[in-house]
């Protein structure tokens, strides 16, 4: 592009963002000021700013929030879902090339002479989710009352096989680094219904089993080109629930107040010359902290949940950071109107020792899922929130290193894995989609992970199609550039 | 009788008509006015009907029947010919013959080019349009049109009347149900009906077509070749993915693909009969949008309002996250929006059951969220009207069994929860058995008790509570090893310490009844009491622990109370003389070893008039004589 028409063309956006940053910034002193004081102005501004792109949901949403139970590491259908009885038989038989079929495998285990199958040790029993039934492993007991609530399906899929390429694809649609991740998508595109908190937050809980965990990293939650004001905001379990927000000692609240007002100002201005749509999400972002400064103490306040409630979740609630905690957390915040809420659990990277470990994964998420599954429905939320509850891929029948008949370990498996939904327009108590008897390779009804995040999108009114943005030259979405379809059959 | 005369005549199709019939008009009046009594009228009926059928048979059918659909009109069955064929015009109107567009075309003179029967054929006789007209004037019986006799011919009439043209008729647009749905019907529904839904698609109904595509990938409105219906009924007869499967039939014909084609392309419309019949509740068409000033007066104080989605009027509006400063009198800042209403979140506010009559007024209402308010019985009385709602959450409020009777005309309800209400077990099983599309939320613990109950029979039965006890995680654990002998004990001891702690609740709620009455009036216990509180002072809690009321908060309780004590203690001794009476191994000497009094009911009396019960004691009966 000739260098004057780049400069031409760049002065046309300044002008224009010029002109929205007039109406921002008022915005911006107007909320800045603290509801009770002008309550008018505040909101008057908000009903604009707080709207997302679409303004409206592209058609009627099932859901109006979504909260993710993010399983990292990928856990192990084989020893939670996916039930293969057969396998008893082949106890540290090779897996037949049949079934392999020149499948790459990770360097983990792809020098191994041989990959002899590693039934799952733990008893699967047939639980009445109203339809067909679904099996569930003993190592998820509080899992098998809720059944019937749930759309088990055994049949995702990825490209991936090692975890940073694989948690980059399923978050961000993209296995290269920078794309926006889901959260921020639904951000963009449908904003916040409540003023006072993110559209999208993100917890990290605690992990009981593998202590050498998988590392996360904010890209997962970040807003790659969509303006920054979309990116999760972590919400921490230890210290303050989100770091910086309180004011240093000896500031008191008007003193801050005033000082953001400025600072606005100059934001302005630096903005209106340099047309930076970044300085937007600066200005955006110290006026929700501003109003977090008094809407997370609430939030984060336990001490008027019920104790039948807590009990509800498990004994773990009452540890700030674990996953029961970030269950009831995650419930109190989609109860607030944040749109979308991921929880990320470490730990069920099981190369080895999977007896040894996995049950304490298990446990970790057992109840409090089922719990934050049961206390949305009986508050009447289940039926417009959507629960995700999976990881980045599944892991293999054959063992990875030494196999017993008491101990084993999996290596990462990225051609079918279990993933289960619940609520908000998800067809209840169905299992979909087959795998063949060593869930290795799907029979029937796979779903890839781009349609799960079509599906996911598609529950909150969003056609994952139209939700789009102009980046290096490609109208950028998050189900990439292929068709994805969303999975009609486990819509109900 | 006279209620037929051409005075009443009004917007006849066409000028000149009125003119014309005139003089059958008069002829009419006469043979209405002969007919003496109602009975005689409907056995008149009853001939007529299949006599105008067999007439209507010979001279109409060929081209507006079964097979030809000439201009769209179809009239072999009531609902299509009374919905007339594209020119917009009710082909008959029951009661109406000179709104009738048959009536008007065969009485057209015979030269005219749009007289019916066409020219080439022959004309009705005069005599044979006189059936007819004075068939259609007695509301256009139809034989095979069951359920007719039910419905009052006066309001068909009415409803009729008020059908409203059918859109695009005058521009030729392919309609669904006459064109395209009857090639569903042929091709599709032996795997895609109600008895198989393969791949859960049902192409039936229209409401089961707008569920199938849900997603909008079914039918793409317009865009024909993205429509994955319209691509696999268009793939290569040798396609794997071409329906219908080659197993199963031959592929559709050219002209059918084209019609399906076109009608996609045309928007995949359902015409508005098709859509005021189906039950759907998502298909409320709503004309007019909301005016953005309304709307911006309802964002203004907090609230949430904006159109459901963008291809709909609908609005959702959500006090929720407002919740304390939204009572009765906000609800008027929704009048505005009578039609697009459609969500309302209402949740944790300080409405009243004298409020809700606001909302009486929303006939497209579907959600309806009432939860965590201070609403009752009286409140839900104001919903009847809401026939369309199909969500209401009124958990954690003052309803009980009284107000769900008030339900009752909500018949598209499909979801209510009633979790920490008044609402007994009972009547909510009740509700469940007899609405079985209705799912009815009593909360979590009411589920799993229904769900351990399989495994634990009797102890869970009573296992409300559970979680209370903090044993539910150890039952939950021991039913999925099926260690249920282990998870019975589990209940059943976790439920008796349940029932203690309650009945330690009771009791010192009883001796509190018992104190509240000796308080000083306007003394802090007695105000804290008016409010239905405990006071807070500690001097009066610790009091109020060991069964006393504080007396320096209270001074003029102390003579009261002591007389209180005296009597307590005089029952004290008396219980211990009586016990001396006790039978050995008796249930009351049992209970009294172990520090308790016996809790029969024949004891507990004998003991409070001062004897030992005999039925139980039956050796005390000479010592307490004595």
């Amino acid at each position: 592009m000739l260098p004057i028409r780049e400069y031409l063309q760049t002065e046309t956006r300044r002008q224009f963002f010029g002109k929205a940053a007039l109406g921002l910034g008022g915005a911006a002193l107007a909320t800045l000021t603290p509801p009770a004081l002008s309550a008018n102005e505040s909101l008057q501004n908000t009903g604009e700013s707080g709207n997302g792109m679409l303004k409206s949901p592209h058609s009627s949403p099932n859901a109006k929030r979504a909260i993710y139970l993010f399983m990292s590491g990928a856990p192990s259908q084989l020893d939670l879902f996916d039930y293969k009885p057969k396998m008893k038989d082949w106890f540290d038989q090779d897996l037949p090339e049949s079934i392999r079929r020149g499948q790459r495998l990770t360097t983990m285990t792809s020098g191994q002479n041989r990959f002899p199958i590693a039934p799952s040790i733990y008893k699967f029993k047939k639980y009445d989710n109203g339809g067909d039934g679904a099996w569930i492993s003993e190592l998820l007991p509080h899992h098998s009352t809720m059944v019937s609530d749930l759309a088990i399906v055994k049949t995702v899929h990825t490209e991936a096989i090692n975890h940073d390429p694989a948690i980059t694809y399923i978050c961000t649609g993209d296995q290269l680094p920078g794309k926006p991740s889901l959260g921020a998508w639904l951000s963009y595109g449908l904003g916040s219904e409540n003023e006072d908190l993110p559209a999208f937050v993100v917890m990290n809980a605690t992990w009981t089993g593998r202590k050498s965990a998988q590392a996360l990293y904010n890209r997962l939650w970040g807003a790659g080109f969509l303006p920054s004001q979309h990116q999760g905001v972590l919400l921490r379990s230890s210290g303050d629930p989100i770091l910086f927000l309180s004011n240093p000692d000896g500031v008191v609240p008007q003193t801050r107040q005033q000082m953001l007002a400025a600072l606005n100002q100059l934001n302005r201005k630096n903005y209106q010359e340099v047309g930076d749509p970044e300085i937007h999400a600066r200005i955006s972002q110290y006026e929700m902290a501003f109003r977090m400064q008094t809407s997370v103490p609430e939030l984060t306040d336990f001490s008027k949940e019920p104790p039948y409630i807590l009990d509800m979740y498990g004994p773990d609630v009452h540890k700030p950071g674990t996953f029961a905690y970030c269950c009831l957390m995650a419930r109190r915040l989609a109860e607030r109107g944040v749109r979308f809420t991921q929880i990320f659990h470490r730990g069920w990277d099981q190369h080895g020792n999977v007896t040894g470990d996995l049950p304490n994964q298990a446990r970790d998420v057992d109840q409090p899922a089922t719990a934050l599954v049961q206390d949305l429905k009986q508050r009447g939320m289940l039926d417009d929130t959507l629960v995700v509850w999976g990881g980045e891929f599944g892991r293999t029948i054959y063992c990875q290193g030494g196999l017993s008949r008491t101990n084993y370990g999996r290596d990462h498996h990225p051609k079918c894995y279990t993933v289960w939904m619940a609520g908000a327009g998800i067809q209840p108590g169905i299992v979909h989609g087959e795998t063949d008897d060593f869930s290795y390779n799907i029979l029937r009804d796979p779903v890839h992970i781009h349609q799960l995040n079509a599906t996911i999108l598609s529950q909150l009114g969003v056609d994952h199609r139209r939700l789009s943005v102009k980046f290096q030259g490609l109208d950028h979405r998050l189900t990439g550039v292929e068709e994805a379809k969303v999975i009609g059959d486990i819509l109900a | 009788m006279n209620i037929y005369c051409c005075p009443s005549v009004k917007n006849p199709p066409k000028t000149g008509l009125s003119v014309r019939l005139a003089g059958l008009c008069f002829t009419l009046l006469t043979v209405i006015n002969l007919t003496s009594s109602a009975q005689e009228e409907n056995k008149v009926a009853d001939q007529e009907a299949y006599a105008t059928q067999e007439l209507l048979k010979a001279k109409c059918f060929d081209c507006h029947g079964v097979d030809r659909q000439k201009s769209g009109l179809r009239l072999d069955d009531r609902p299509s010919a009374l919905k007339g064929g594209n020119s917009g015009t009710p082909g008959i109107a029951p009661g109406k013959p000179l709104d009738s567009a048959i009536v008007h075309r065969f009485t057209l003179p015979s030269d005219d080019e749009k007289t019916m029967p066409p020219k080439d054929r022959p004309r009705l006789t005069a005599e044979e349009s006189l059936q007819i007209i004075h068939w259609i004037h007695r509301g256009a019986v139809w034989p095979s049109y069951k359920g007719f006799e039910e419905e009052n011919s006066e309001k068909e009439i009415e409803s009729v009347a008020t059908i409203p043209a059918e859109s695009g008729a005058e521009t030729g647009l392919v309609n669904f149900s006459k064109r395209v749905l009857p090639i569903f019907q042929k091709n599709c529904i032996s795997c895609h009906g109600p008895d198989e839904q393969a791949k859960g698609l049902r192409l039936d109904s229209v409401a089961d077509i707008m569920d199938a595509n849900a997603d909008g990938l079914l039918l793409v409105a317009g865009k024909a070749d993205e429509s994955e219906l319209f691509r696999r009924i268009s793939l290569p007869e040798d396609d794997q993915e071409i329906m219908p499967p080659s197993d199963f039939g031959s592929p559709l014909s050219t002209a059918d693909q084209e019609l399906i084609k076109q009608w996609i392309n045309e928007g995949a419309n359902f015409d508005q009969q098709d859509l005021e019949t189906s039950n759907e509740a998502d298909t409320i068409v709503v004309a007019s949008p909301v005016a953005a000033e309304d709307l911006a007066k309802l964002t203004q104080i907090g609230a949430l309002a904006a159109p459901i989605a963008q291809d709909t009027n609908l609005i959702q509006v959500d006090f929720s996250q407002i919740s304390s400063q939204i009572g009765d009198e906000q609800l008027t800042l929704l009048q505005p929006f009578k039609e697009q209403l459609h969500w309302l979140d209402i949740g944790g506010t300080k409405i009243t059951d004298d409020g809700l009559a606001k909302l009486a007024v929303f006939p497209n209402l579907v959600r309806l969220h009432l939860e965590n308010t201070s609403i009752g019985d009286n409140g839900l009385q104001h919903l009847q009207t809401l026939t369309r709602l199909t969500y209401l959450n009124i958990f954690n409020t003052q309803v009980s069994d009284v107000g769900l009777e008030h339900l009752k005309p909500l018949e598209k309800l499909d979801q209510i929860y009633l979790w920490k209400t008044q609402v007994t077990e009972a009547v909510a099983e009740k509700l469940m058995a007899d609405r079985p599309n209705l799912a009815v939320n009593l909360g979590w613990e009411y589920e799993l008790k229904k769900k351990l109950l399989v495994h634990l029979e009797e102890p869970v039965n009573k296992a409300v509570g559970l979680s209370q006890s903090g044993a539910i995680n150890a039952i939950v654990n021991l039913v999925s090893k099926d260690n249920l002998e282990v998870a019975k004990k589990l209940a059943t001891s976790a439920i008796q310490k349940q029932t203690t702690l309650e009945e330690k609740a009771r009791a010192s709620d009883e001796v509190y009844a018992k104190l509240s009455a000796l308080f000083d009036d306007d003394s802090c216990c007695a105000k804290a009491h008016q409010e239905g509180n405990k006071c807070a002072h500690d001097c009066c809690k610790k009091a109020l622990a060991d069964g006393l009321v504080c007396l320096k908060c209270n001074p003029g309780a102390k003579d009261k109370q002591t007389d209180l004590e005296e009597k307590a203690r005089a029952s004290d001794e008396v219980y211990a003389k009586l016990s001396a009476l006790f039978d050995d191994g008796s249930c009351c000497a049992k209970a009294h070893q172990e520090g308790n009094k016996c809790a029969h009911d024949c004891c507990k009396k004998a003991l409070t008039d001062g004897l030992v019960c005999l039925k139980c004691n039956p050796g005390a009966k000479d010592k307490q004589t004595n």
